[in-house]
């Protein structure tokens, strides 16, 4: 191998690691949080026009 | 480097196979962290499910956590406690995110000292408890239910007076909230029919001066007895009752209340007046078949219905508070709250508009529209029925 393809591999093992941890634990907690919040204000949204909800769900 | 470089360059990343971290790394870690997350979320649920973090703020903590206090949801003979979420937040998960989110107004109001002193929460007191008996009435007392249970109950355990009620709420699966308001927290004030003259009206009747060889009449539900020291309720005079105190024993008045009832079935509601469907009392079965008790004279025919209708005096007992000299007071609060209420959307019709019959059906079509109370719309229409085409003579 080269200097440059070890380099540019090091600069790309550095881009997939943060890639990587940025997805697991940023990106993808941070939607899943936001949609069980989204469908909770949906629901919410739903009961207001629906009435609360009933005992026979 | 800008916004869009790092995108692309991300995304370049992201869209094609990795090449220097192994697919094992990349599961594990993918696996790993979505444990953590899962129980980091689940944390979360449960941490903002303990009564440690509702009175975290002062609205509830200096209002109706104290209140609570004095309940028997709190402290108890069988050491079961009931802590704020195990009532105000549902169980099933769907309903809870969304009570959740609706939590979000709880963070503003925090947030802004929306009710930061305790003559704020009082002043909103009517409205937040409005608001649960509401979701409890909706869904039949779901959370009360999650601990209690009609099939669990022991009648022979109960005292005779809670049996009275409870068996019949039972065989109609009657949600816990219908009859136990304000067992955990204080009730609003004035909340019955939300006037002050009620209130005024109230106090009056609680007094309980009654005398001797006088006519009163029933301002609300009053329980009545068979005798001068029963225990055990055997029925209710309703709202409007007109009674003749005969007799007075401690704080019990023997009286007669002269009404009718329609000659069919067991007699058990007994009425205002000759083919007016205005209730005035509500009996048991044994009561109103006990001549002694209740006096039936000849019945006559209502021609518009084809029923018989007798004359009944009915004789019982009951306690000294619930009554007042002059009902009049009484229609006044009611026309109060009948203008308030219907004019809010249009003109209302007069009293006299309809008949004493009629005005149960178009009352009952409206009153979804306002926001009466059960017992503000009870006292609104037996005003309506009393004041009705039928008493006036027009129409």
């Amino acid at each position: 191998m080269s200097d440059q393809s070890v380099s540019r591999s090091k600069g790309t093992a550095r881009r997939e690691w943060l890639s990587f941890l940025f997805i697991t634990l940023i990106l993808l907690p941070g939607i899943t949080v936001l949609g069980v919040g989204v469908y909770g204000f949906t629901v919410w949204l739903l009961q207001m026009i629906y009435g609360p909800p009933t005992g026979s769900l | 480097m800008s916004l869009k470089s790092t995108l692309s360059s991300f995304w370049n990343t992201v869209s094609r196979p990795a090449t220097t971290i192994s697919l094992g790394v990349i599961s594990l870690g993918g696996f790993i962290t979505g444990i953590i997350f899962w129980g980091g979320f689940n944390t979360a649920m449960e941490f903002t499910n303990t009564e440690e973090f509702c009175v975290s703020c002062h609205a509830m903590r200096d209002n109706v956590y104290v209140e609570l206090q004095s309940t028997v949801h709190w402290e108890n003979r069988t050491g079961v406690c009931a802590t704020c979420p195990d009532c105000h937040v549902p169980h099933e998960w769907t309903n809870k995110v969304a009570r959740k989110m609706q939590a979000s107004k709880e963070v503003w109001a925090a947030v802004f000292g929306t009710i930061n002193t305790r003559e704020k929460f009082e002043a909103r007191r009517a409205e937040l408890a409005k608001h649960e008996w509401a979701r409890l009435e909706a869904n039949n007392s779901l959370e009360c239910r999650n601990c209690h249970d009609y099939d669990s109950m022991d009648w022979n355990a109960m005292s005779a007076k809670a049996r009275f009620y409870m068996e019949p709420a039972a065989a109609l699966d009657t949600g816990c909230i219908e009859c136990h308001k304000g067992i955990a927290h204080h009730l609003p004030d004035n909340v019955a029919v939300g006037s002050p003259a009620m209130a005024k009206l109230e106090n009056k009747a609680n007094s309980g001066s009654l005398s001797v060889g006088k006519d009163y009449f029933a301002i609300r539900d009053i329980p009545v007895f068979d005798s001068a020291d029963g225990t055990e309720p055997v029925g209710n005079l309703t709202l409007g009752a007109a009674i003749e105190v005969l007799d007075e024993n401690n704080n019990r008045v023997q009286f007669a209340l002269k009404a009718w009832r329609k000659d069919k079935g067991f007699g058990r509601v007994i009425f205002d007046e000759f083919g007016h469907n205005i209730r005035v009392a509500i009996l048991s079965k044994d009561t109103a078949q006990d001549a002694s008790l209740v006096e039936v004279s000849a019945p006559q025919t209502d021609e518009a219905t084809g029923l018989d209708w007798a004359p009944v005096t009915v004789t019982l007992w009951s306690d000294k508070q619930g009554f007042v000299d002059e009902i009049d007071e009484l229609w006044n609060v009611a026309e109060e709250s009948y203008t308030a209420n219907c004019s809010t959307c249009h003109a209302q019709p007069d009293p006299d508009h309809f008949g004493t019959n009629s005005w149960p059906a178009q009352f009952n079509g409206m009153v979804g529209f306002t926001n009466m109370d059960e017992a503000q719309a009870n006292l609104v229409l037996t005003y309506l029925q009393k004041h009705s085409a039928d008493y006036s003579g027009s129409h």
